[in-house]
């Protein structure tokens, strides 16, 4: 009897945890959206209405979806491609943490470097001018430009790249040796190994990845707004520069009916991902 | 059995979940931890805290009030315990009984400075003196070389000894006495020197990296505090001893330090009755510290008395026994602290104001107020206080967080706060009522208030307004109604004089701002969206007045005035605004032909600009871009405040008279019977102020200048001006940075005006769609 009591010891900490600083501000949340800031009067649906004709909502859920949708095919399969090749490697398990490298890297200190870069005189445009490829006039604030995007895109792989390889790696690591070597002896290439072999077994890998490599990508706001404020070019205002915004404003409505939508979304797209892959597996 | 189990499971989550949300939880307007709205909880669920130091003020020696504003005394406890008050003029009184009564103490030797400028004095413990001066210069000795540091010493039995300046050439501006009596000189090189006055010799200790403020001495320690923060130097062993703590201290809670100028100071300090301990006394009060000890710790707080008075300056700190102080002020005012356990720690009624920046309106407000009620205490909570690296989003961002937990201030000062936001929010409440009932005395502009009134209400008011003006030659601004004429006028100018400044606005940035503060309201059209014609306008003008003005230097010259900036700009700072007494003076001085900028007291600006009227015909003023004013410290009471009655008490208070009748640097009052007052028919002929100048000319030419009061024509002629503002310039950091940084590229001519304005909009548009 008692072995079988055993797991609400193990759940009811972190439920605790979920439930004060997770389930009931968000509960909190649900109810200020459906009201009025201060006076806390019922505003029925007009929160929402509100956030849906709001042009700068639209265009950071566009911005934040556009990134998103870049990002994580590219990092993922980026990730694994270089995670295959490194795991040949005899001294992988060496050079295996120098990966985590830039995400212990202070996002400051990163700023630094990207200003340095970046910036109409920095040091991309001097390369590109020393090795003649840079018309005259034609160096830009990359910043101030629409190719801020792709900076943040590249500026994201690095930081996340590492440590995708590093999680990509443990999954390859753990597919039992046996099953590739009598693939092989079945007279399996390469080719086949890897596509009917190692990547099916890479799929609880890739949900984690891909749910952690998501969760990163909203962390990305960091540098855009160290480097460009609350206000940047408008390829890279996010959702988190909005709701930075509407902090500073008092617009906690406004937020709150934001910040419900956004999270039944995230929710929806979690549930979507799970049902897809774990789903399956179960079947199987 | 299980579900009995897991009932008990679920109950324990429950209770702790209760358990943890009941500590979360804030009351709505409570203001719960005492630097919310009022306090209450922390009086109410305690014993009451008693005891704190009290001010007294001690009256002086009659000879000594009559010199009034000449009145430069030094201060120091001598060795028998007794105060000692040392003047040139007036000369030494002792006082035994902690300044009930003085006697007067014989000082002969004070004759031999009857003709000459004391730049410093200082009093030892033991009765000697030394004091820093130079001889007179005649007034048509215009040589600026001319000033020599004389020094003098007295011993106790008044012997006087001239010890010989420094073969150095190296000259003392500053002496100090340590307790022993023994005499220290600090250089303007820098060098501390222990110094034998009989002899004349000198012995440097080290080297001070910035000026010295104010010194003062333990037993072992001699203790130098100045812009570079604390020096502490052990007299036995002869060298500087780190103390971190201190160090800190002075960084993060000293103004910026006045050098000892006439003798006024920022900081004060003495050594107390124990070993190695210094009291020091600043703005936020009196503190205590143990040389090479852990802790400052606050024993008076400077809001509670005239520390926290703005205007105050001190000019003497002093120990005294039984842990009592004495702080000499300015304007011959003497205050003992004591400490008195009958009264609470804290006033019993507390009130809170909040402003993002110090504002110096506002504490003046506050210091006054608590003078007139003293059970009552102010909290005055600065967001951005600059020691913190705090940016003003952050500020906000706390304060939102505090105003909806229900800490919230009971007062706000709204400038640069969203108050558009706070207004919609239901933050601020509306004071219509409360401006209704000041009537006569605290009647205040009911145009300037109207500027603030919206759909019937009011939620704001400034205690302060400054006006947008032009100076120059009457002839050329008569034609100067906009951006455009001002433009028009600039190139004429140009043509007539090639070279030279014309508004001396030569950096981008500063030209940008200083324009585009009376033009901004264009920028905006009434569906809140931006307005490209405006915009392509404003930058085409700027434009054209900057190619004016620049076109006067060569580009050795512009990049001489540019690099004078460069700090300013790339330590992110902000270029101050151009000031419009400066302006007049560059007319006067032919430096410039016109200026513009704000005008905003009587003092040194309009009764300057009005001086400068009666001595040159040509010469006036008009207001630029009519209608508008800026408004400063702009006060709001929050909706929620428990202390509602207190804190419009306060609100009412911040606009009656006896604040509004100071002059103060922020602008000119609102009240309408104070700014009347602002011209005093008693000073009609007699001179403000009388000041020199040399020019930059490398003629050494002088320009002198008598300020005197505006005649009754010209100070009706400003009051009917004030009386035609309409519109408050409130300006909107954001579209004004955005403007300043484009429209910097189109004045340099990397943008044409109309791409810079589809960049702006551009980059505004997110803000202005949130």
């Amino acid at each position: 009897m008692k072995e079988k009591k055993a797991w609400l010891g193990f759940l009811l900490p972190s439920l605790f945890g979920v439930t004060v600083f997770v389930l009931l501000p968000f509960f909190d949340v649900i109810c200020r959206s459906f009201s009025t800031v201060v006076t806390k009067e019922w505003a029925g649906w007009n929160n929402y209405r509100m956030i849906f004709e709001n042009q700068a909502f639209s265009l950071a859920v566009k911005n934040t979806i556009r990134f998103t949708a870049v990002c994580i095919p590219l990092l993922t399969g980026l990730g694994l491609f270089l995670a295959v090749q490194l795991s040949r490697l005899k001294t992988m398990q060496m050079i295996k943490t120098m990966f985590l490298f830039p995400m212990a890297m202070p996002a400051a200190t990163v700023v630094l470097v990207w200003k340095m870069i970046f910036a109409k005189s920095g040091f991309l445009n001097l390369a590109l001018n020393v090795s003649g490829l840079l018309p005259e006039g034609g160096a830009i604030d990359y910043m101030n430009s629409d190719e801020a995007f792709w900076v943040l895109v590249v500026s994201y792989l690095w930081k996340n790249l590492g440590y995708t390889i590093v999680l990509w790696l443990a999954g390859i690591f753990s597919i039992p040796k046996e099953l590739t070597e009598s693939a092989k002896v079945d007279g399996a290439s390469p080719r086949q190994c890897f596509w009917l072999v190692i990547l099916p077994n890479l799929k609880g890998c890739l949900y984690t990845i891909t749910v952690l490599s998501f969760l990163n990508s909203l962390k990305v706001f960091r540098e855009a707004y160290l480097v460009s404020g609350p206000y940047p070019q408008e390829s890279i205002y996010l959702l988190q520069h909005l709701f930075n915004n509407w902090f500073v404003n008092l617009e906690l409505d406004k937020m709150a009916a934001a910040a419900v939508c956004i999270g039944l979304t995230l929710f929806a797209v979690i549930m979507i991902l799970q049902k897809f892959w774990i789903g399956e597996d179960e079947e199987m | 059995m299980k579900i009995r189990g897991w009932k008990r499971a679920m109950a324990l989550l429950l209770a702790g979940t209760m358990v943890l949300l009941g500590g979360c939880s804030g009351r709505q307007g409570s203001g719960a931890d005492g630097q919310g709205a009022s306090g209450e909880k922390e009086q109410s669920g305690k014993e009451k805290m008693m005891g704190r130091y009290v001010e007294q003020e001690i009256t002086l020696p009659e000879e000594m009030m009559e010199a009034g504003d000449y009145f430069m005394p030094v201060m120091q406890t001598m060795t028998d315990g007794s105060l000692a008050l040392l003047e040139q003029n007036t000369g030494m009184f002792v006082s035994k009984d902690a300044g009930k009564t003085w006697e007067r103490k014989e000082t002969p030797w004070l004759k031999e400075l009857e003709n000459v400028y004391v730049s410093h004095m200082a009093l030892a413990p033991d009765g000697s003196a030394a004091v820093v001066y130079s001889q007179l210069r005649e007034e048509t000795d215009d040589s600026l070389d001319a000033y020599v540091a004389e020094y003098l010493y007295v011993d106790p039995e008044g012997t006087v000894y001239r010890p010989d300046a420094m073969d150095s050439g190296d000259e003392i501006y500053q002496f100090w006495f340590d307790r022993e009596s023994r005499l220290y000189g600090c250089s303007f090189s820098g060098n501390v020197f222990a110094v034998d006055p009989v002899q004349g010799k000198y012995e440097k200790c080290f080297e001070l990296t910035t000026g010295l403020d104010y010194a003062c001495f333990t037993e072992d320690y001699m203790v130098m505090l100045g812009d570079m923060g604390a020096v502490v130097y052990h007299l036995g062993e002869k060298r500087i001893v780190e103390d971190q703590v201190l160090q800190q201290f002075i960084e993060e809670h000293s103004d910026p330090m006045l050098g000892g100028a006439a003798g006024f100071y920022t900081i004060t300090a003495d050594a107390g009755e124990e070993p190695g301990v210094i009291y020091l006394a600043i703005k936020d009060g009196i503190y205590r510290h143990v040389i090479g000890g852990t802790v400052v710790e606050q024993i008076a707080d400077g809001n509670l008395n005239s520390l926290g008075d703005p205007q105050t300056a001190m000019r003497g700190f002093a120990a005294l026994a039984g842990d009592e102080f004495a702080i000499l002020y300015d304007k011959g005012r003497l205050c003992r602290y004591v400490y008195d356990e009958t009264v609470p720690a804290v006033p019993e009624e507390q009130l809170s104001v909040y402003s993002l920046e110090e504002d110096y309106t506002i504490r003046q407000a506050i210091s006054l107020f608590q003078k007139e009620n003293p059970g009552v205490y102010i909290r005055y909570e600065v967001g951005m206080s600059g020691a913190d690296g705090m940016t003003a989003e952050d500020a906000i961002k706390n304060l939102n967080t505090k105003i909806m937990s229900g800490n919230g201030p009971d007062l706000l000062v709204m400038d640069g706060l969203p108050e558009k936001s706070y207004q919609q929010k239901g933050i601020l409440a509306d004071v219509t009522a409360i401006e209704k009932e000041m009537k006569g005395e605290d009647q205040l502009f009911p145009n300037l208030t109207d500027a603030f009134r919206k759909d019937g209400k009011l939620y704001s008011i400034p205690m302060r307004f400054q006006i947008p003006v032009i100076v120059g030659e009457r002839a050329q601004m008569e034609g100067i109604s906009d951006l455009s004429t001002l433009a028009d006028t600039m190139e004429k100018l140009r043509g007539e004089n090639p070279q030279g400044a014309i508004l001396d606005l030569f950096i981008e940035k500063q030209l940008l701002r200083t324009l585009g503060n009376v033009s901004s309201a264009a920028w905006l059209d009434e569906n809140g969206e931006m307005n490209k014609e405006a915009l392509t306008d404003f930058l085409s003008q700027a434009k054209r007045i900057y190619q004016a003005e620049i076109a006067g230097y060569s580009e050795e010259e512009l990049q001489e005035k540019r690099e004078l900036f460069s700090g300013d700009e790339n330590g992110g700072s902000k270029i101050a605004e151009p000031g419009i007494s400066s302006a007049a003076l560059g007319i006067a001085m032919e430096n410039r032909g016109l200026g513009i900028g704000v005008m905003k007291g009587m003092g040194a600006e309009f009764n300057l600009i009005a001086t400068l009227e009666n001595q040159n015909d040509g010469f006036g003023y008009k207001i630029w871009q009519s209608d508008f004013f800026i408004p400063s410290t702009r006060l709001a009471i929050h909706a929620d405040s428990v202390k509602k009655e207190l804190a419009v008490e306060f609100f009412k208070f911040c606009f009656g008279s006896q604040l509004q009748d100071m002059e103060l640097p922020s602008g000119f009052p609102v009240n309408q019977s104070s700014f009347e007052k602002l011209r005093k028919d008693e000073e009609a002929d007699s001179a403000l102020s009388e000041f020199a100048i040399v020019g930059d000319d490398g003629t050494g030419d002088v320009f002198s200048l008598t300020i005197r009061q505006a005649s009754e024509e010209q100070f009706e002629r400003l009051k009917e001006i004030v009386k035609t503002l309409k519109y408050a310039y409130i300006g909107d950091s954001m579209i004004m940075q955005a403007v300043c940084e484009t429209g910097v590229r189109v004045l340099q001519g990397d943008l044409t005006a109309e791409e810079a304005a589809d960049e702006i909009m551009k980059k505004t548009a997110i803000y202005l769609a949130e």
